[in-house]
């Protein structure tokens, strides 16, 4: 994936107590062979605003995380008041449908409408 | 204001107060109207002393029911209400809400207050109450049971709502649905229809069979019945004794709200069952996916070494060139090869296959799971294996070439060595004793006939030294094509080559030392009889001509086509051609002899030996016989020869022609596989059929193949290396034939794989259909996989709003890496179904999982080995309990477990 495409964003968070939640659901690590990321954030928290559902994390208080283990970046996080994290904003963002498909029947004629293959005029795009 | 009573919000008509005040208050006196959610509790009239004493005990025996989880009970209803604390403690067990801090002082305001304080809750909870908090503080039974029905009625009954009715007609569907199955029992209402028991006895039965066995029950022991209810529910279900036995049974009507209460404990103890059992479902759902999915890791891991494993060590064996330079080793080589070929890789491909179907199947099911994707430990890739594989395939290809190419080496080398030594045999007969004899002084002795007889002798033994030449150069050439082909044991040859040559060029020398000494003598030499003369002049070249021939007719051939065995015909017949000559040279030079000797009879003469030569006429003639007697035989062994290269042709003919209609025939094959992927008609299962049907007839037109394979064997073992008559070889054939099973293979799987995500999503076949036309319409190039400019325009047709920007493409890169997490390039039909009908909602598994966990363990934040034994079965209750991690929260009790980390690490998630 080309990760310029997703800035790296500096994001520090802060708490009064370890009892205090950060307010964020942690995903992946290379044991889970997926990449850390940010499943959701709950409102009212440290983290509220300043991260987002779909970050990916790439660094921990300077440590690079792209090949660390779910386990001890959740430690880091655990037991830190402080932490500056680095993530790629949006990385693992959903994307979802939004308008519905196009029909393709199989009677349909094999032409492509040339704004699907046109992708630079999405807004003349029309079902047929 | 004579009455208290409630009544709920629903109700549209008259006030009830003004009702009340006008005496409206007895007009629904029957309690069998239970379509009356609301009823009244009148303040004047007399309630039955009965039902008063049932309604007193069973509503104690409630309200301790509850009591009991906050330490506390009551002993006198109307008494231990009075001063409204234990009302407020009992509000707030039941409603599992917090009232307003009571007030402390013991005096009749502060008793007030606190009972004003519960029942402006209970009229917050949207019921309207006609109670004065003096009538309960001052102890007034009648009201107090009025009130406490109320409270039963308002959070233990009207919850009970099924299907949108009233409480009191929720409760009574409950029990007679519950209770429909058993005989003997007809629920309807309140108080008959439980009289005998066995309504009770059902709603246990219903739901705890283990509890008791209702077959055994009758109609006839009402009391045992009613007490067995009784003493099981209290018992097994926690449900304390609300009613007597006796006084239910003996009363023509017993009181319905006592009932009503009691039935309203059985369902909240079951509900909570349910919710349980519908939890540890869910939880063992969840489970064994994982457990399953884990089997399927391991079987890929598995697997995967196996292959590797069998790869590594086949690779060394294809990629060893080393020779033992014999043609029995090479052939079994090739033997072996052959087996590893036919019996040793076909079910390594099939496993491949099966390697590559696993892991798409696996990355199905994960997909559809909301699991992490499968990723195989290091070097176990696909990619890995299909890389392991070419580089076996590569090592195998170089293998048969080799083999084949260092057969022909053998083979022309034995050829040569038999050769070579053949023609050092001849002339070293020839030369044997030659240079004795170039040496002799014999010419010192001799008369000076005999010395002009030595002259030419000489003379003669110089022109056949210089025919010899010929053959001297042909053995150093074999020698050194001998060292060219790197043969085994060159040294002996060389050897034996090197000696010869010494021996030819000191021939040389001596012949040129004797031709000088011999040339000083000649002058004393007379001229000898020009008979013999002419003999010797004849007799050497013919001899040595005859040593030719009969060497060129016993010389063999190495040839591999009917040509080059036509050719030697066509020598062969020119040479017959020249007999005519020889023939006639023969008789001239016998002619001589003849006339030498009838001279020598003549003039009464023995017949000196001939001094010009040693080849005796006889010597001639002995040649000249073998000579003859060797062309018919040497005609026989050319004949044989042209049979055997015919048969060859006859072996190449027989593989061309069954190649030319097997190969041909799997190439349909292909087409018509190659047709039914691009285009699916009918539905999913009819097409796996045709697949199948496929797979069939493959699996049947397997004999053709292995007879070719018969044909080609044979066609190896005749060494037959080249065939013009097909363009197929059996390499091509058996490449052509493997591709057919595997793509065949893999087509079927990923119908199967299509057919379980049909089934597993709930889509339907029309949905499916459109999936397919969707992809088929962007799949320009017919193969089956879309490239990331085709996927994204893929994409916007089917409704993602993916802009021509930056935005755009670093959503698209997201989807990318979701659809191809292996990086190919490429999307394939699966991987597109698979993200199209992946859950929209993206319900949050942890959540899920964690939620039903909480309802097993009865809200707690922490879960038991023994509650996970008892909810789950063996098995899954056993692997959950192997991983959790013990709880370590302050509200913890020992051995407890944290489930909440165990359901996020299952998807590779915590909360933070």
């Amino acid at each position: 994936m080309d990760n310029s495409l997703f800035p790296t964003v500096p994001v520090f968070l802060d708490r009064s107590s370890l009892d205090q939640s950060w307010g964020f659901r942690l995903q992946g690590g290379i044991d889970y062979r997926l990449p850390l990321s940010i499943k959701k954030v709950s409102p009212n928290t440290p983290s509220h605003n300043k991260l987002y559902a779909g970050d990916g994390v790439t660094a921990i208080d300077g440590q690079d995380a792209s090949s660390m283990k779910h386990e001890d970046a959740e430690n880091l996080l655990r037991n830190a008041l402080q932490i500056q994290l680095a993530v790629r904003r949006g990385q693992f963002a959903a994307v979802r449908p939004s308008r519905p498909p196009v029909k393709f029947g199989a009677s349909s004629q094999p032409h492509v409408n040339s704004a699907l293959q046109n992708t630079t005029t999405p807004n003349n795009y029309r079902r047929f | 204001m004579s009455a208290y009573f409630y009544e709920s919000n629903e109700q549209n008509g008259m006030p009830s107060k003004q009702r009340a005040v006008n005496g409206g208050h007895s007009q629904r006196s029957s309690v069998d109207d239970y379509m009356m959610p609301e009823e009244e509790w009148e303040r004047e009239s007399v309630l039955d002393p009965a039902w008063e004493r049932q309604q007193k005990k069973t509503f104690t025996a409630w309200c301790n029911s509850h009591l009991r989880k906050v330490g506390t009970s009551i002993e006198n209803i109307e008494e231990d209400f009075q001063n409204g604390l234990k009302l407020m403690l009992l509000l707030e067990v039941i409603s599992n809400e917090q009232l307003p801090k009571p007030d402390r002082g013991r005096m009749r305001f502060h008793k007030i207050a606190n009972v004003n304080k519960a029942l402006d809750f209970i009229t917050s909870k949207g019921v309207k109450l006609m109670v004065g908090a003096e009538e309960i503080v001052d102890g007034n039974l009648k009201m107090t049971l009025g009130m406490i029905w109320t409270i039963i009625l308002r959070f233990a009954i009207q919850d009970i709502s099924v299907e949108e009715m009233s409480a009191k007609e929720g409760l009574l569907l409950w029990c007679q649905r519950k209770t429909s199955p058993y005989k003997n029992v007809n629920v309807q209402n309140f108080h008959t229809s439980f009289k005998d028991g066995l309504a009770f006895c059902a709603l246990i039965h219903r739901h705890r069979p283990d509890l008791l066995d209702y077959s055994k029950l009758t109609k006839d022991d009402p009391l045992s019945n009613l007490n067995l209810a009784f003493d099981i529910a209290e018992k097994h279900l926690d449900i304390p004794k609300m009613l007597d036995a006796e006084e239910i049974n003996n009363s023509i009507k017993s009181d319905e709200k006592v009932v009503m209460t009691y039935v309203s404990s059985y369902y909240h103890a079951f509900s909570t069952t349910q919710k349980a059992e519908q939890a540890a479902s869910r939880i063992c759902k969840v489970l064994t996916i994982n457990q399953e999915n884990e089997q399927m890791m391991e079987e890929y891991e598995r697997l995967a070494s196996d292959l590797l494993e069998w790869i590594k060590q086949k690779r060394p064996w294809l990629e060893n060139r080393a020779t033992d330079n014999t043609l029995d080793g090479t052939q079994a080589k090739l033997g072996e090869f052959r087996d590893y070929c036919r019996s040793q890789k076909p079910p390594k491909l099939s496993q491949k296959a099966k390697l590559e179907t696993d892991f798409n199947t696996l990355q199905t099911r994960l997909r559809l799971s909301n699991r992490p994707a499968f990723t195989p430990n290091e070097g176990k890739l696909l990619a890995d294996i299909v890389d392991a594989w070419k580089g076996l395939e590569l090592a195998e290809k170089g293998f048969e070439d080799w083999l084949l190419k260092e057969l022909r080496r053998l083979e022309r080398l034995d050829h040569l060595v038999k050769k070579f030594q053949h023609k050092c045999d001849i002339h070293e007969e020839w030369s044997n004793g030659k240079i004795d004899l170039l040496k002799s002084a014999d010419f010192k002795q001799c008369s000076l006939n005999d010395l002009r007889a030595l002259s030419r002798k000489h003379l003669a033994f110089e022109s056949d030294l210089a025919a010899h030449q010929d053959r001297v150069e042909q053995i150093a050439a074999i020698a050194q094509e001998l060292n060219v082909l790197g043969y085994e044991k060159i040294q002996a040859i060389n050897q034996r080559c090197q000696k010869l040559c010494n021996e030819w060029d000191e021939l040389g020398d001596l012949t040129q030392k004797r031709r000088s000494t011999l040339t000083e003598a000649e002058k004393i030499v007379e001229r000898i009889d020009s008979l013999f003369l002419e003999y010797a002049k004849k007799a050497a070249p013919y001899s040595n001509w005859l040593d030719g021939a009969r060497e060129d007719l016993i010389d063999m051939f190495f040839i591999h086509t009917l040509d080059e065995i036509c050719g030697l015909i066509e020598a062969h017949n020119q040479f017959k051609a020249t007999l005519g000559d020889a023939d006639a040279e023969y008789k001239t030079i016998m002619r001589l002899v003849d006339d030498a000797q009838q001279t020598s009879k003549d003039n009464n003469l023995d017949l000196p030996p001939n001094p010009y030569t040693n080849i005796q006429s006889e010597e001639i003639k002995s040649k000249w016989n073998e000579v003859q007697a060797l062309v018919p035989q040497r005609d026989q062994d050319l004949q044989t020869e042209y049979a055997k290269q015919q048969q060859n042709e006859r072996f190449r003919l027989q593989f061309a022609q069954k190649a030319n209609v097997v190969g041909p025939w799997i190439e349909r094959q292909h087409e018509l596989l190659q047709q039914l992927t691009v285009q699916v008609v009918g539905t999913l299962e009819q097409h796996q059929k045709k697949l199948e049907t496929m797979e069939t007839s493959a699996a049947q037109y397997r004999p053709h193949i292995d007879e070719l394979e018969k044909y080609n064997q044979q066609i190896q073992e005749c060494m037959i290396f080249e065939n013009r008559h097909t363009p197929y070889t059996m390499e091509v054939i058996r490449v052509a034939w493997e591709q057919l099973h595997t793509q065949l293979t893999r087509q079927i799987a990923e119908v199967k794989n299509q057919i379980y995500t049909l089934e597993k999503k709930g889509i339907s076949e029309e949905q499916m259909n459109e999936f397919r036309a969707a992809f088929a319409h962007f799949d320009k190039s017919r193969s089956r996989r879309l490239d990331p400019k085709e996927f994204r325009s893929c994409l916007i047709a089917c409704g993602y709003n993916i802009r021509e920007d930056r935005q755009g493409d670093a959503d698209f890169q997201r989807i990318m890496a979701n659809v191809d997490p292996t990086h190919t390039g490429f999307v394939t039909f699966e991987s597109f179904l698979d993200f199209m009908t992946r859950e929209c909602s993206e319900e949050d598994s942890v959540d899920q999982l964690t939620l039903a966990f909480k309802t097993l363990s009865a809200d707690k934040p922490y879960i038991t080995a023994e509650v996970l034994k008892r909810e789950l079965p063996p098995d899954q209750a056993h692997w959950c309990i192997q991983r959790m991690k013990p709880y370590t929260g302050a509200d913890g009790v020992p051995g407890s477990y944290d489930y909440k980390t165990f359901s996020s690490a299952l998807y590779g998630e915590s909360d933070l």
